[in-house]
């Protein structure tokens, strides 16, 4: 219900920001705001439809599903854990590619990506990922001439 | 040019070393990420897009191919020996496949589905030789409106075909058209749902959403859900090559996928996934074998994976043609060509035949490469899928972040990777199809320009769009796919509840 809900705010959202850039006017008299204001209400219509279907009973969201049915409040939050644990790996990639390189946010991301996934060896899965990223590292900076940093902190 | 001058101009073009090099390049890519577990032909492609960044587009096109073919061998592998079916239309080969693999002729079955690929390709590159050209002499008349009413079809076969409600599959394609419009208007160059950040003025890359949904957002998936993460693989055992009775039992099969599947494909019509059930019930009639069937019968992975093949080249003659892609692959191939500034549709034909063709021309040779590679090599792609999966995702990982920041070297980029993957995670959640908020997110603003253009040249005039007779058959026949369905429904209800049974 609450995606449902937060489908249709989106909806207004779109039909107001597409609204904002009307003014310039054009021959064609269908203007840049139109396409936004006809995608907006399409998507708060569905967003109530969505609504509708969830109050119904028709349609629910699954976070998570573990082994053991009927599902206990613990094991949901033990699977929810994971997928957190791997949102903070991509998030701490994101924020260490530029000061620390390509090399330190891949190796951290696969490191939170094998735990999340339940190994349990992180000193070997560290030499893997090490050894894994510094491979592609420079097979792609020297084989493919791509650009990858190299981490700010590390240049003199 | 003509189907036959076209092709033999195209083949000069592939034939070169380094053109059949990047053939190869893309082939064996292709499979190996194909192959993976959880990596559908969509998500290969897109993740190797960045690979071919630095190639002239001749040769970027030619890997391409390679790729795109490889990516299906590779999926079906995966889906007869893991019964993890990578994309829809996998899912039957890996009824039967996997059962066969299960009866200790996994050998066969996979030998079954590279030749059937490989038959039904063949039947098919050729189809799109042979289709192209007339295609586009009849494109070259199409109007605006024509071609807004075309895309609004695709828009609405997308999201009926796909997943189990019509309603959620149009809250995807929604998602995907609002994605669509962030950015700079086409028209006008003003600045639209930017929310003030200069980083999004060039709107949002297919290729960040695709491999946020397909591989960040299935990875997430795969954590929440415990049964996911069970699964065996089944050694590949017994005799290597197919005995004479599976021959016999293969070649019609292959041949009837070929012709089912090429004619879907080039519909503007979702792809592989209706002709490949439909080529299984018409095996399982046609066998002397039914009693198999369910078993592991080898008709049920020849005929649905010719279909599969067949009609995943068949989904080409829009793209190229009309620059209309109607399956989540094919859309990110359009993003591939868009990449190089270049606009699939007739013009390209005569601006661009070099590539055309070759790219045509390199699929045959894509095809056979992938014959040879496959057959020997089976046992080499197999071991790519005892990768234990903590370690496979962690790779996968990697690869989606070397992906996405290596398109323009933005961290920013990085971001809306993270955010795409929630967002894919929520939707799988949620039970929401993935490919429509691709289709959305690369079509929308096309059939924008498209609309606009339409209603410029007729001064602002709706009724265009029905006048003309083509646009106004498209649009009912858009009209009939979204309605029919949910009628057809109530139908059956009405007469289910007001008909006792007898």
């Amino acid at each position: 219900m609450v995606l449902g809900l937060a489908f249709a705010a989106l909806g207004v959202f779109v039909v107001i920001q597409g609204g904002a850039v009307a003014g310039a006017q054009t021959y064609a008299r269908v203007g840049p705001e139109v396409f936004p204001r006809a995608v907006g209400v399409g998507l708060a219509l569905i967003g109530l439809l969505l609504t509708l279907d969830a109050l119904r009973r028709r349609w629910r969201v699954e976070w998570a599903a573990p082994l053991a049915l009927p599902a206990s409040p613990q094991d949901t939050l033990r699977l929810m854990g994971r997928v957190a644990l791997m949102a903070v790996g991509l998030a701490l990639s994101v924020l260490l590619m530029r000061p620390l390189g390509f090399v330190v946010a891949t190796t951290t991301l696969f490191l939170c990506v094998t735990v999340a996934f339940g190994s349990r060896s992180v000193l070997r899965d560290f030499a893997i990922a090490l050894a894994f990223t510094a491979t592609v590292f420079l097979a792609f900076t020297l084989g493919l001439g791509l650009y990858l940093p190299a981490g700010r902190l590390w240049s003199f | 040019m003509d189907a036959m001058s076209g092709l033999l101009h195209g083949f000069g073009v592939a034939l070169t070393a380094t053109n059949l090099l990047w053939a190869l390049v893309g082939v064996t890519l292709g499979t190996a990420v194909g192959v993976l577990p959880g990596i559908g032909p969509a998500l290969t492609v897109a993740l190797l897009l960045p690979a071919t960044g630095k190639l002239d587009p001749v040769g970027a096109f030619i890997m391409f191919g390679g790729i795109y073919y490889g990516a299906m061998y590779g999926s079906s592998t995966t889906s007869i020996l893991l019964n993890t079916p990578g994309e829809n239309s996998s899912v039957v080969t890996a009824i039967e496949g996997h059962m066969m693999a299960k009866r200790g002729r996994g050998a066969a079955a996979l030998a079954t589905a590279a030749i059937g690929s490989f038959v039904a390709g063949t039947i098919a590159t050729f189809g799109v030789a042979l289709f192209a050209p007339t295609v586009v002499r009849f494109a070259l008349g199409f109007g605006p409106a024509d071609y807004f009413a075309l895309m609004l079809l695709a828009f609405t076969t997308v999201t009926a075909v796909l997943g189990t409600s019509l309603l959620r599959g149009l809250a995807s394609l929604f998602l995907g058209l609002t994605l669509g419009l962030v950015g700079i208007d086409m028209q006008t160059g003003q600045a639209r749902l930017t929310l003030g950040l200069s980083e999004l003025l060039d709107g949002i890359p297919v290729v960040i959403l695709a491999v946020g949904l397909f591989a960040v957002g299935e990875a997430l998936f795969v954590l929440s859900r415990e049964a996911l993460r069970r699964e065996t693989i089944i050694p590949v055992v017994g005799r290597v090559w197919m005995t004479a009775a599976e021959w016999r039992r293969s070649v019609l099969p292959w041949l009837r996928g070929a012709f089912i599947g090429f004619p879907f494909g080039t519909l503007p019509a979702g792809g592989a996934e209706i002709p490949t059930f439909l080529s299984y019930s018409v095996e399982k009639k046609l066998t002397k074998h039914p009693e198999e069937f369910g078993q592991g019968a080898i008709e049920g992975v020849a005929g649905p994976e010719a279909t599969n093949n067949a009609a995943v080249t068949g989904v080409l003659v829009p793209l190229l043609t009309l620059g209309l892609p109607t399956s989540a692959t094919a859309a990110i191939m359009l993003a591939a060509f868009q990449q190089y500034g270049l606009q699939p549709g007739p013009l390209l034909f005569q601006s661009n035949a070099d590539l055309i063709w070759g790219l045509i021309a390199s699929l045959y040779i894509g095809n056979v490469m992938l014959l040879v590679l496959n057959l020997p090599l089976a046992g080499v792609w197999v071991r790519l899928l005892a990768i234990p999966r903590p370690h496979l995702y962690a790779g996968i990982m990697v690869f989606a972040t070397l992906g996405v920041f290596s398109l323009h070297g933005s961290v920013f980029d990085l971001g809306m990777l993270l955010v795409f993957g929630l967002m894919g995670y929520l939707m799988r959640c949620a039970d929401m199809p993935v490919a429509p908020a691709i289709i959305g997110l690369i079509l929308g603003p096309l059939a924008e320009q498209q609309l606009r253009r339409a209603l410029a040249i007729s001064q602002g005039d709706p009724t265009v769009f029905f006048t003309r007779p083509l646009s106004a058959t498209i649009l009912a026949i858009a009209l009939a796919v979204l309605l029919l369905p949910p009628l057809y429904q109530l139908y059956r209800q009405r007469f289910a509840t007001g008909m006792p049974r007898p």
